[in-house]
C-alpha cells in the first residue's frame, strides 16, 4: 500500500500536487483500503463488449485499415527508388551486407528478382541458368553481371521501369488477378500474397542499402506494416504446419504492438490458444524478412514455448 | 499492457479491468453514491482506456492513477450532471418541497463517511477537529478536488490545502496506531 503508485492514485483523486503530499502517504494508504469496491460479475463481459463496439478485437488503433497489396508494393517501391536516387558514386560502390554485393550489385539482384515475378505473373518470359531456377540469389547472377556493366542509375530506372510494369499489370487485372494462384519461389501463392511477400523484400532491401550507407533503418508507413503483418500471420497457420507438422490444429495468438499492429487469434472460435507471442510489429517483420533471428527476437512468449519456436521460423517462410 | 490494447488484444483489456476495476468502481462509488451510476462510470473508464490508450503517458504517471482521474472525473461529471436537472426540475416545479439544495456539501461529505467507513478509519475521522474532518470529508468521499473545497468552504484555497494535509497527516498517525496502515 505505501507505494508511490497508490500514492499518485490518491493524488489523482484529491488534486493535490505531489510535491505537497509526500508526507500524508499513511492517511491516504488508510482511506484507499475504503474505496475499494467489486463490481458486478456481469459487468466485465458488458465492458468486453462494449470495448469491441467502438473498436473491433484484433484492430490496432493506429493503421487499422491496411493499403491494398498492390498499393504496398508501390509505396516500398517508390522509397526505394527515391533512396537510390540520392547515393553518390561512392554509396553504389559500398559492400551491402549481408550479400557478398556492392550496393548496385543489390538494385541488380532486384532487376533480375522482378524479370523472374513478371514471368511468373505471365507477363513476359524468363528462363533461369540451370541450376539456379530454385535459388532466390543464383538465379539472378545473370542479371548481376550484366547490370554490374552499366551506370548505376541506369539499372536503377530498369528496375523502377521493371516493378511499375508489375504492379500496372496486377492492378489492371482488378480483384480477379489478385486472387489468381501461382507458383513463386517455389511456393503456391496468390498473386495478392506473393505481392506483399515482395513488399517484405523491397523494405528489407532499402534498409541493407541504408545500413550500407550509413543512414538510419526505416519502417514502412503503418498502413502498409498492417498489410504486410497481416499477411504474415494469416500464412502461418499453413507455415507452421511446414516446420513442424505436429502442430496442425493448435490454436495460437499473435499480438503485434506499435502502429500498424494487431491481434491475430488462430483457431477455432472460442478456443484458447495454446501459445501466445506478443512483440513490436516492425521488429516481428524483421524476423519475417530474416533480418532479426527468432530467438533475438524481444518479445513477451507465453504457453508452449515449443509452438511459439515453430510459429516463428514458420513467419520467416513467408519472404524466403 | 496498454500497447497490447492499442494492439486490439481484449484479453490484455480484461486483465486490466481485472487489476483496477475494484478500484475505479470503488472510486466512481464513493463520489456518486449510487451503484448504477458507479456501474457506468467503470465502463466508460475501461472503454475509453480501449478507444483511446493513447492517453496513458508513462512519463506523466501510472496507469492506476490515469484510471483513478478517469474515474474521479467522469463519475463528478456525472453528479454534477445529475444535480444541474435536478436544479432545473426544481425550477420547474416538478420537484417536491423537500429540495436536495437544503442538504450542505459537509452533510453529504459526512454522510458519506458515516455509511461507507470502515469503524477504524470512521475512529479516526471522528478525532479529527471539525475544519480538517470536513475538508477530508469533502475532497475524499465527496470528491471535490482542494480548489473546489476551498469553494464550498468560503477558504482560500492555501486554507483548504493546509487542513487537508494536516488533516490526512493526523489521520495517518491515528489510522497507524490503529494498526490499518502499514
Amino acid at each position: 500500500m505505501s507505494s508511490r503508485d497508490e500514492l499518485d492514485v490518491l493524488l489523482a483523486e484529491l488534486g493535490i500536487e505531489a510535491d505537497s503530499a509526500g508526507d500524508v502517504l499513511p492517511a491516504l494508504s488508510g482511506l484507499a483500503d475504503q474505496v475499494r469496491a467489486d463490481a458486478p460479475t456481469r459487468l466485465r463481459d458488458q465492458v468486453l463488449r462494449s470495448a469491441d463496439q467502438v473498436r473491433p478485437i484484433g484492430a490496432p488503433t493506429v493503421g487499422a485499415v491496411p493499403v491494398g497489396p498492390v498499393e504496398a508494393f508501390r509505396r516500398q517501391m517508390t522509397v526505394l527508388a527515391g533512396l537510390g536516387a540520392g547515393l553518390t558514386a561512392d554509396d553504389w560502390d559500398r559492400p551491402a551486407a549481408p550479400y557478398d554485393w556492392t550496393v548496385h550489385e543489390l538494385v541488380a539482384h532486384l532487376v533480375g528478382v522482378e524479370r523472374y515475378t513478371g514471368a511468373a505473373l505471365g507477363l513476359w518470359s524468363f528462363v533461369a541458368d540451370p541450376g539456379t531456377e530454385g535459388d532466390h540469389v543464383r538465379r539472378t547472377d545473370a542479371a548481376v553481371a550484366e547490370q554490374r556493366l552499366r551506370p548505376p542509375a541506369d539499372t536503377l530506372a530498369e528496375w523502377v521501369r521493371l516493378a511499375t510494369a508489375i504492379a500496372d499489370h496486377v492492378e489492371a487485372g482488378g480483384p480477379a488477378r489478385l486472387a489468381d494462384e501461382l507458383t513463386f519461389e517455389g511456393w503456391p501463392f496468390h498473386v495478392d500474397s506473393m505481392l506483399v511477400a515482395r513488399t517484405f523484400e523491397l523494405w528489407t532491401h532499402a534498409d541493407d542499402i541504408r545500413r550500407a550507407t550509413g543512414q538510419p533503418m526505416d519502417a514502412p508507413p503503418p498502413e502498409v506494416l498492417r498489410a504486410m503483418a497481416s499477411v504474415s500471420v494469416g500464412s502461418l497457420e499453413v507455415a507452421v504446419l511446414v516446420v513442424n507438422p505436429d502442430q496442425a490444429g493448435r490454436p495460437f495468438k499473435i499480438v503485434l504492438t506499435g502502429p500498424g499492429g494487431g491481434t491475430w487469434t488462430i483457431g477455432e472460435p472460442g478456443a484458447v490458444p495454446e501459445a501466445t507471442l506478443v512483440a513490436d510489429v516492425v521488429d516481428y517483420c524483421r524476423v519475417v524478412a530474416r533480418r532479426i533471428e527468432p530467438d533475438a527476437l524481444a518479445a513477451d512468449r507465453f504457453g508452449d514455448p515449443a509452438l511459439v519456436r515453430d510459429l516463428l521460423d514458420a513467419s520467416r517462410l513467408l519472404a524466403a | 499492457m496498454v500497447d497490447r490494447i492499442a494492439a486490439g488484444d481484449d484479453a490484455a483489456l480484461g486483465e486490466v479491468y481485472d487489476a483496477y476495476s475494484p478500484l475505479v468502481f470503488g472510486l466512481a462509488l464513493r463520489v456518486t453514491r449510487d451503484r448504477g451510476v458507479a456501474e457506468d462510470v467503470t465502463q466508460d473508464v475501461f472503454v475509453n482506456l480501449w478507444k483511446r490508450p493513447d492517453r496513458f503517458d508513462p512519463s506523466r504517471g501510472t496507469l492506476r492513477a490515469l484510471l483513478a482521474a478517469m474515474a474521479r472525473n467522469r463519475a463528478i461529471d456525472l453528479v454534477r450532471s445529475r444535480t444541474a436537472s435536478a436544479r432545473r426540475e426544481e425550477t420547474e416545479g416538478r420537484l417536491a418541497a423537500t429540495s436536495a439544495s437544503a442538504t450542505s456539501p459537509g452533510d453529504v461529505a459526512e454522510a458519506a463517511i458515516r455509511a461507507e467507513s470502515s469503524e477504524a478509519v470512521r475512529r479516526a475521522l471522528d478525532a479529527l477537529p471539525d475544519e480538517q474532518r470536513e475538508a477530508i470529508g469533502l475532497a475524499y468521499f465527496g470528491g471535490h478536488t482542494y480548489r473546489e473545497v476551498a469553494e464550498l468552504l468560503g477558504i482560500p484555497e492555501g486554507t483548504a490545502k493546509s487542513r487537508l494535509r494536516l488533516g490526512l497527516q493526523r489521520l495517518g498517525a491515528l489510522l497507524a496506531a490503529e494498526g490499518v496502515t502499514a
